[in-house]
């Protein structure tokens, strides 16, 4: 019997290992006022686009430089940069989480993550054209 | 008002629906039936009447599906299933992707599949009939409800059961309360107007069928218009589907007391199911590799994961059923994991379709409105286990005596747990998105008192590998020997001589694929890397082994093992040593920000048309582009020389692309192209593109005239034109004769080359001019009249600004030693073919 009782043992302990790292490996949801509080550490932000500002993207001068202003869950506006090219679908988005760290005062995603409409179907009309307006 | 709908065709979608409340109400009564032929076996009756209802339940499937295929076909945008997935467009290998383009047809799909199953199962499973016909009905009611589209009110709440996929366009369109049509006109999806109402007799009359005629659906989704998406859903759902079955005996066996007669003939089963959903799997990951913009073949999506980790645990399922039948022990093992499978297979489907996933997949379904009764479809069957579990778990059967830790199969049901183990750390990241919907169900309990809201890993990968790599080792090391280990107990002399043989042979393809890919800096790397070519090694040495003694049949093991291990070393190559070629390092952007960051990589890279660049050894240079009904492409060519001779040693064009949904249509995907090499890829991928405006209108500011020889090139400002041929045509009409003379002007900057044509038309007396443009350089040009005295031609060349130059943005990855893993992905097949071979003949030869 005593095998058996070894191998609960590691399996506890292996399964109690392993949550310890899904908790630790994890980021945390917060606003831009959290993040700011806490530079260099890695957040996740969900807000939505402030469309009335626009975005900066020129491929010719910089492909990996796209700026955009966010407001948050919170109402708070700030600058975000994606050192990458403009995501897709972006003018489709509702809703917008970007991952990544405050650096002053922008906020420095290493991933956006969109929420369309609706993803494997189009907008339907009323949708698509508030976001022409 | 009085509306009536005109040429609406209700037909089709009435027998349609028809089919699908036959299918639901079907698989109730033979899930009934069946249940009383389980209490009674001798009484026949039930057993008619539970076969004859699942076949008017599979007739009733394949119903839907031929009623659903003719609309479109016939491109009935009426229905919304037609309008949201298909176009006039589409390409006809396309219209059976549209099927399973929708979260309705995916469902259909798998009710499909496992309808064949449940067939296959009434006629092959025997005694087993009865409990496993339970399962499989209950599971197909349940699928068939997903289709029923019954809305109903309680308490002035709105609630729904299903989707009906023959829902009319202005249905879906009233309940989600948007206007499809007004008092007197209707929008269509491209926000056109349609005039569509007319008055006849007092009633209005909309045709709007006829106006979404002329119009057109909305397409399949850009993303999915690949030739993977019309393979890889029906295998993935195949094995999605037949999880159901090895569950369903081990559920069954516990019903009816028969705690271990459940596994000879689940067996076949779970080989059959293990070799379907692997390879859905690694197709999935073919698809997203080859043609979709994830830059690479894995990337840990929630939707990814939802599907790998049942068949993680089917794979331990498969070990422990096999240790059982060798040895008589590991039956809880089996039972437990053959019921997780289905379960997680039915977490995932909740994952994947509920929309709780929203915030941290992009590749989810779209929401349905589905989530509870999705929730109710889980804990159905998760109920229905534990309690199943709990009335029978002192009876089930217990092995008398411990396992020797010398034998196979102690180490293989330590495999089975490594296997189950790193299917839980999988499920609890991916799962993290569930953890706050669950606590917002208790007042934001943890939320507020652990001043968190935790969010999925930050960085993906590192979360996964930092388990995974481990786990990962472990197995492949554990495949390894326990090949050369033997039930009951192993000769120790035998192990220790075999074992350190491969041991030290599999040191050299470690050693020398270190060598070819370069990968030294990360010990748990190495370690991985010799793991698989140690199980390759083993695997093959016994593989070969079973040839000489003529025991080939009994091969499948070994051969799913090296195939795995090879699956390994293609994964940890390509992930690890995958390089970005197109990496900006000139830093064009000279902001404070870029420069705080600049270490970071930044992995687009502009090319401008025609102006070579440099990357990697390689001049790359985009050529141009073409589009190709809703298919745009970018010529890149890519260009090796040596630096010593000069010679060209490589030159190829690449054609990444976008992919439009529809003609002129705003939505859109990029899609890569691949130069595949043996040893590597060199996977390219465009990010954006300016192709120049074909309407732009040239101001021209200076006008130049040259006298002009044919063959003989001159210089215009910065531009050399060549006018390489003049054509004279003749053709005649009712007032004379009409000369057109041509003149094929070739035009280059230095860089760029295009082509003009302007021609002088002379029709009697009248003189007419047909001029040319290149609107990349800015340049116009009129053929004005030709000399006779000297036989030269006299060019007007006119010049203005010269429009923006095109250019894409484009990323470029080297992925070294990729085909390791389709290779694996092969061989793995092949193994599970042999062992179902193998299965199946055992099982009808001792049955």
């Amino acid at each position: 019997m005593k095998k058996t009782y070894i191998i609960g043992l590691v399996l506890i302990a292996i399964c109690i290992g392993t949550l310890i790292t899904v908790l630790g490996g994890s980021s945390t949801y917060a606003s831009f006022t959290e993040a700011t509080g806490n530079p260099g550490k890695q957040y996740h932000v969900i807000g939505v686009w402030d469309r009335a500002s626009g975005y900066t993207y020129d491929a010719k001068k910089d492909p990996n430089y796209f700026l955009f202003k966010m407001k948050d869950t919170t109402g708070q506006e700030y600058p975000v940069v994606l050192h990458d090219s403009k995501p897709q679908e972006f003018e489709h988005s509702e809703k917008i989480v970007v991952i990544g760290k405050m650096e002053g005062n922008t906020f420095v995603a290493s991933q956006i993550l969109m929420k369309c409409p609706s993803k494997y179907t189009n907008a339907k009309p009323v949708a698509e054209n508030e976001g022409k307006k | 008002m009085n509306i009536e709908y005109a040429n609406e065709n209700l037909l089709p979608g009435n027998i349609g629906y028809f089919f699908v409340v036959l299918s639901f109400g079907a698989a109730i009564f033979s899930l009934l039936a069946y249940f009383f032929y389980n209490r009674n076996h001798h009484v026949r009756t039930w057993r008619n009447y539970a076969r004859t209802s699942f076949f008017i339940h599979g007739i009733s499937i394949l119903g839907i599906f031929t009623v659903l295929f003719y609309l479109i076909k016939t491109h009935q945008y009426q229905y919304n299933y037609v309008w949201e997935h298909s176009s006039d467009e589409l390409q006809p290998k396309y219209i059976i992707a549209c099927f399973w383009g929708g979260s309705e047809g995916s469902f259909l799909l798998w009710t499909f599949w496992q309808m064949i199953l449940g067939c296959v199962l009434i006629f092959t499973a025997k005694k087993w009939e009865a409990p496993v016909m339970i399962v499989i009905a209950l599971s197909q009611t349940f699928l068939a409800s997903m289709l029923l589209g019954i809305h109903y009110h309680i308490f002035s709440e709105a609630y729904q059961i299903g989707v009906n996929p023959f829902q009319l366009l202005r249905e879906a369109f009233a309940k989600q309360g948007l206007p499809l049509f007004n008092d007197s006109e209707m929008h269509n999806a491209l926000g056109q107007v349609i005039k569509s109402v007319s008055k006849v007799d007092g009633k209005t009359v909309v045709d709007y069928s006829l106006a979404l005629k002329q119009v057109g659906g909305q397409g399949l989704n850009a993303l999915l218009q690949n030739y993977w998406m019309v393979i890889h859903p029906p295998v993935l759902f195949l094995g999605f589907a037949s999880t159901i079955v090895p569950f369903a005996f081990a559920i069954g066996g516990l019903w009816n007391k028969d705690y271990t007669g459940w596994i000879r003939p689940a067996l076949p089963w779970a080989v059959f199911c293990g070799m379907f959903l692997g390879t859905g799997i690694l197709m999935g990951g073919a698809w997203a590799y080859e043609s979709l913009s994830f830059g690479g073949f894995w990337a840990w999506d929630p939707v990814e994961n939802g599907i790998l980790v049942p068949w993680l645990l089917l794979i331990a399922a498969l070990h422990s059923m096999q240790i059982y039948r060798a040895r008589k022990v590991a039956l809880l093992g089996s039972i437990i994991f053959a019921i997780l499978t289905y379960l997680l297979i039915l977490y995932a489907n909740f994952l994947t379709r509920s929309g709780v996933l929203g915030d941290s997949s992009v590749h989810s379904f779209a929401d349905l409105g589905l989530a509870g009764q999705l929730l109710i479809f889980m804990f159905a069957f998760v109920i229905l286990s534990i309690i199943t579990l709990i009335i029978r778990w002192r009876q089930i059967p217990s092995s008398p005596k411990e396992e020797n830790i010398s034998s196979r199969e102690f180490w293989m049901f330590i495999g089975a747990l490594v296997l189950s183990l790193s299917a839980l750390h999988i499920v609890s990241i991916t799962s993290i998105p569930v953890i706050n919907k669950v606590d917002g169900l208790f007042n934001d309990w943890l939320h507020i008192h652990l001043k968190t809201n935790i969010a999925p890993p930050a960085n993906p990968a590192a979360a996964y590998h930092v388990m995974e790599i481990p786990f990962s080792i472990m197995i492949a090391f554990l495949t390894g020997i326990g090949q050369y280990l033997r039930y009951h107990n192993t000769k120790r002399k035998y192990f220790l001589k075999k074992v350190l043989l491969v041991a030290a042979i599999a040191t050299l393809p470690t050693a020398g694929m270190m060598i070819a890919s370069g990968l030294y800096e990360n010990w748990e790397y190495i370690l991985l890397l010799y793991a698989s070519f140690f199980s390759i090694t083993g695997n093959i040495e016994i593989f070969i082994d079973m040839i000489l003694k003529k025991t080939i049949r009994l091969s499948g093991p070994s051969i799913a093992h090296v195939g795995f291990g090879l699956i390994l070393v293609g994964a940890l190559i390509a992930n690890a040593k995958k390089e970005t070629i197109s990496l900006n390092t000139e830093g064009m952007q000279v902001d404070a920000l870029s420069k705080a960051t600049a270490k970071e990589q930044y992995e687009n890279k502009v090319l401008f048309k025609d102006f070579p660049t440099k990357m990697h050894g390689y001049e790359v240079t985009y050529k141009g582009d073409s589009g190709i009904g809703n298919y745009l492409y970018f010529k890149v060519n890519y260009k090796k020389t040596d630096s010593i001779t000069g010679n060209i040693k490589e030159d190829f064009d690449l054609f990444p692309m976008i992919i439009y949904q529809k003609k002129n249509d705003q939505n859109m995907s990029y899609a890569p192209s691949s130069k595949h090499y043996l040893t590597k890829d060199i996977f390219t991928h465009v990010t954006s593109a300016f192709t120049g405006d074909p309407n732009v209108k040239i101001k021209y500011d200076t006008t130049l005239t040259f006298q002009v020889k044919e063959g003989q090139p001159f210089i215009a400002d910065s531009f050399t034109i060549n006018p390489i041929s003049i054509v004279k045509e003749t053709s005649k009409s009712s007032d004379g004769d009409i000369y057109r003379v041509t003149m094929k002007l070739k035009v280059s900057d230095g860089i760029s080359t295009e082509y003009a044509s302007p021609a002088l038309i002379i029709k009697g007396s009248q003189i007419m001019h047909d001029d040319a443009e290149i609107k990349s350089f800015g340049l116009g040009f009129r053929y004005y009249t030709i000399n006779v005295t000297d036989g030269t031609h006299e060019l007007i060349v006119l010049k203005g600004r010269r429009p923006e130059r095109q250019y894409i943005t484009l990323k470029a990855i080297i992925f070294p030693y990729i085909n390791f893993l389709w290779l694996g992905s092969v061989v793995m097949f092949i193994g599970f073919l042999v062992a179902l071979i193998k299965r199946i003949r055992e099982y009808r030869t001792t049955s």
